[in-house]
Order: C-alpha cells, then structure tokens, then sequence
C-alpha cells in the first residue's frame, strides 16, 4: 500500500452483535471521485463511518490520509462528512448550523460567517437559510447537511447517500457541485445505491455487497468482469426434461441441471450468461410450447444479480 | 485544554438558549414551581390559623423539599439529556467529526444546562423563603440570622451545579440516564442520605446540608437533628468534597465519552 493513499483498509470487519456490517474488507483508494456502490443494507454506511472515525473497526484496520480515524482531531480539519441521518438541530436555522459547527472547526466568527453564507450559496440556500430548518423541506435538509460537509473546504469528502431527498434538478446541482468538489482537487468518496448517479459523476466505483468488497475499478471494467459470471435460474416445470432439451441449445445459456425436488413437477437449474436475453427466450419458449412451468426464480445473489439490481 | 475551553464555550453559547425551547425546560419550570405552590399553602394555613412560621419548619421545607428533592429531580431533567439528546437526535455525528476534544461537548453543553437550572432553583428557592418566611420575623421571635437566605440561594444553586453535572455524566455513560437518575435520587441519595451514620458522607445531599446548617444551627438545628440526625461538617470542606464529587464525575465521564463509540440509527 501506498502513503499517497486517502484510503486504506486491511481486512476490515465491522460487526454489530451478530451482524455483520462489513467483513474483510481490503482495498486502497487513490484518490479523486469515487462512488461507493452497493444494495441497501450492503455496508456502504458502516464503511463511510469507519472511514470518519464515527464507528471503529472489530478487525482489521483503516487508514484515512495515513491516520487512524477514530478521535483524530487533525484529520477532522481535512475531513467533510455528511451523513445519511436527516438529522439536523431543528430550532436553529440553516445559517446558524453551518456557522456553529464551523466554529466548532476552529474558524473565527468572521470567517465562519463568511464561509457559511459562501456554503449555502453553493447550495442553492441562500433565501432560506435564516429559517429555521424545521420549516426546510427534505431536499433542503439535505444541502444544509451538504453545505457544513463543504464549508470548511476539507481535502476528503465524504458523503452518505447524498442524493436523498433531492428532486431531479437538485440532484444534477450535487453531482455539479461535487464535481466541481474534485476537479479542485478534493478527493470525493459518496455512497449511492443507484448505479446510474455515480456514472454520472465518475467512472470509479467501489462495489460492495453483504458487508464484502465485490469489485473495484474504473464501471466499464467492472461491467466486464461481472459479465463473466454465469446467473443461475431456478425453473420448475412439469415437462423439465423436455424444457431441458429445449433450453440447452440457446446461446445465453451455459448449462442446464435437471432435478426431481417433488411429486408434480421437476426443478431446472440454468445457468445463463445474459439473464435478460435469456427471460425474452424463456417467454417465447414458454409461449410456444406447452412444458408447465410453474416457477421461475432467480436463485443466486451473484455479482451480475447485484449489478442487475443496481442498474435497475 | 484551550481548545476544550474554547470548543466547549461555543457550545455552551448555542445551547443555552436552545434548552429554553425545549420540553424539558418545560418540566423542570414546573417542578421549580412546586415548592412555591406548598409554600403558598403553607402561607395560607399560617395565616387562617393566626400563627407563624417556626423556623426551624422554615429549615426543614427547604431541605426536604427543596434541597433533597427539587434540586435533583430539576438537575436531572434538564441535564440527563445533554449528551443523550444528541444522540437520539443524531445530530451528534456533527460534533464527533469536528476537530476539537469530545469532552468539549459534554463540558459545554453542561454548562449550558447548569446554569438555567441555577437561576431556576434561586428563583424558587428565593420565593419559597419569601412566602415562608414573610417579610419580617414575628414579634417576639428572634430575628433572622444574617446571611441566612443567602446560604440558601447559594445552596440551591450548588445542588443545581453539582447534580446536574453528576446527571450530564451519567447521561454519557450510560443508555437509560432518567431512570437511572431517579433510582440514584430517591433510593441512594433519598434513602442513604437520611439513613443515621457516616454512611450519609457518600451523598451529595450530605455535603449541601452540612453547607446550610452548620453557620446556622440554631435554625435548622433541632428539628433537622431529629429528622436527618446529620452532624454537619465545615462548610469549606463541604464545598471542597462538593468540588470534588463534582470533579470525577465530569472527568470520569469525558474520558469514558472521548473512547466510546455510538451506533447511531441511518
């Protein structure tokens, strides 16, 4: 591993009890933007807090610009986060949050004035922002929570699902602004469980599911190496010696298993490289021939299943 | 430590204001105007009976009531909550990613809670002397020593600070602070506190007692002694024990708050 990193983790592990927020994790970020990407329930926000020292790990270790996170008040100064939670100090307006923890960060009470109002420029708050935030609707909660991320201009940004709560045109002023973010040089790690977000923002993914880091790399590179990984189908039918016969010779389709699971039908297990093609097969086969099927299910949660789910 | 004095400042600055909005303050109002609302009665009844008030009744309403039972039930609703407010609200995560010590935030906000719960306790205590004791002695009794409301005002104030901070430090050790302050404020304090013997010097009711009677013994003397049976200690060594209950608890519980971690709900 490199000291140039922003990031570095070995065999990382998080668990809450019995559950496992993220195990083994190992990888290195360069830099730059970088989309966190994942199901919900992946462990995208149990990395991101490692990451801002919220959480510390059960094994394993993290590193972030070469610090240990957990209670390191140094890195806090390099360090912008903003979290998932729509929590925010209710009484107070937006000006005044940005501007509190602004001071909180060291900044005098010009300074921090100064660099709250610029904040909540960038974010489009600017007529609002000496409301009360209780008044604020959900997207503007949430520039409030992105605006106290980027005031202190921090050299890593971190951000948990930072799109939530955003309407279309909110959502292109964040990928914008978080753009711009790194085209100034600040490294950019955001969480986003919609795969088509992060592509508009950076070709750099880090995909992880069921707590585990699954791919990591530049999309195009990990669209290729999904796609190497046959989807298994699970297909009950009546006649499934017969479907068997039938499905064997389509091309997306890389093996068929044939199993007796009860008294009324067969169980066909398929594997298929291209799962959609192979649905539109399946439909016509199904159409045209009278095989019974009963049940259909995909059976696995493959690298493909993920990012089928994620590009959905 | 400057920058603990100076983050926990900033936070006792945006805090102390905010805590008047809260439901809490709400409560630990009322709770403050019960005592005024017995004394008031107790005026009514002195003064439908042609009688006045014994001092020493005067001496016993302020500790059992006030002192023993408004002052940390008052502590404990507006402080318990400090650091537990935060992180049931979440809004925590924004203070543990600043660059600044976390004890800042238990000292700051605590202080923030301390001192309204101070001016609350002195007002209350304040009108329930007044009403008690009205303004002048009756004729005939002996006029009240000099210093004496004062002592009290003082007392209701440093129960305020020292319970408060006793229950800010609970609120960042532990999950259920409330329930667990009142266990503390009825069954240990309550019962230990009035139980006969030295074991009375592991509360904190001891030490604010030994403040207000000692310099006063002949007013809050002989019925306190029968129903307390507390033989007092210097009111110096008092503030100083006070000083240094108060001490460890903040200490202790900065340093348990700077190492823990909170899983806070996405």
């Amino acid at each position: 591993m490199t000291s140039a990193s922003v990031l570095q983790c070995h065999e990382l592990g998080r668990y809450y009890g019995q559950v496992v927020g993220l195990n083994e994790l190992t990888t290195e970020l360069p830099g730059g933007i970088v989309g966190l990407v994942g199901p919900n329930g992946a462990g995208k926000s149990t990395l991101l807090r490692l990451i801002v020292g919220e959480i510390q790990p059960s094994r394993g270790w993290i590193k972030v610009l070469g610090e240990t996170p957990f209670g390191n008040r140094e890195l806090y100064r390099q360090l912008g986060f903003c979290p998932q939670q729509d929590a925010l100090y209710e009484d107070l307006t937006g000006y005044e949050i940005v501007r509190l923890l602004l001071r909180l960060g060291g900044f005098s009470p010009r300074e921090s004035k100064e660099r709250a109002e610029r904040a909540l420029e960038r974010l489009s708050l600017t007529a609002r922002m000496h409301h009360r935030v209780r008044t604020y609707s959900k997207g503007m909660r949430q520039r409030v929570r992105i605006a106290q991320s980027i005031a202190h201009d921090p050299q890593f940004l971190v951000l948990d699902e930072p799109m939530t709560g955003l309407d279309p045109l909110g959502r292109r002023e964040i990928l914008d602004l978080l753009r711009t973010q790194g085209q100034n040089g600040t490294h950019v790690l955001f969480s986003s469980h919609i795969l088509y977000e992060v592509e508009h923002l950076t070709a750099e993914i880090l995909l992880i599911h069921r707590g585990r880091l699954l791919a990591k790399g530049r999309l195009p590179e990990v669209r290729a190496l999904l796609s190497k990984h046959p989807r298994r189908v699970e297909i009950g039918a009546r006649r499934a010696r017969e479907l068997a016969r039938a499905l064997i010779g389509l091309e997306e389709v890389v093996s068929v298993k044939v199993g007796r699971t009860g008294e009324a039908d067969d169980r066909l297990s398929v594997e298929t490289r291209a799962v959609g093609p192979f649905f539109q097969r399946l439909n016509g086969i199904a159409a045209g021939e009278r095989f019974g099927i009963t049940a259909l299910q995909s059976a696995d949660a493959s690298l493909e299943a993920v990012f089928d789910y994620l590009i959905a | 430590m400057n920058e603990l004095a100076r983050a926990a400042w900033i936070l006792f600055q945006a805090h102390l204001w905010r805590i008047f909005r809260t439901r809490r303050a709400l409560v630990a109002i009322g709770l403050t105007g019960l005592p005024v609302v017995l004394a008031g009665i107790v005026r009514l009844a002195l003064r439908f009976h042609d009688e006045e008030l014994p001092p020493e009744v005067l001496g016993t309403f302020v500790q059992l009531i006030l002192i023993q039972t408004i002052v940390p039930l008052v502590s404990l609703v507006m402080a318990s909550a400090v650091v537990a407010e935060e992180i049931e609200d979440r809004t925590i995560t924004y203070l543990f990613t600043r660059p600044m010590p976390r004890a800042a935030i238990l000292v700051g906000r605590w202080l923030a809670a301390a001192l309204p719960i101070a001016v609350l306790l002195c007002l209350s205590a304040l009108t329930v002397v007044q009403l008690l004791r009205g303004a002048e002695p009756a004729e005939g009794t002996e006029p009240w020593p000099a210093g004496f409301l004062a002592r009290i005002l003082v007392t209701a104030m440093l129960g305020g600070v020292v319970y408060s901070g006793l229950f800010a430090a609970l609120g960042a050790l532990v999950k259920r602070p409330m329930l667990i302050g009142l266990g503390y404020t009825f069954v240990y304090e309550g019962f230990l506190g009035n139980l006969p013997g030295s074991n009375q010097k592991g509360t904190v009711v001891y030490y604010l007692r030994s403040f207000l009677l000692e310099p006063h013994p002949d007013l809050f003397g002989e019925l306190s002694q029968e129903l307390f049976q507390t033989e007092p200690m210097q009111p110096g060594a008092a503030l100083v024990r006070l000083a240094l209950i108060l001490g460890a608890a903040l200490v202790l519980a900065s340093w348990r708050f700077t190492r823990r971690e909170y899983v806070l709900a996405a």
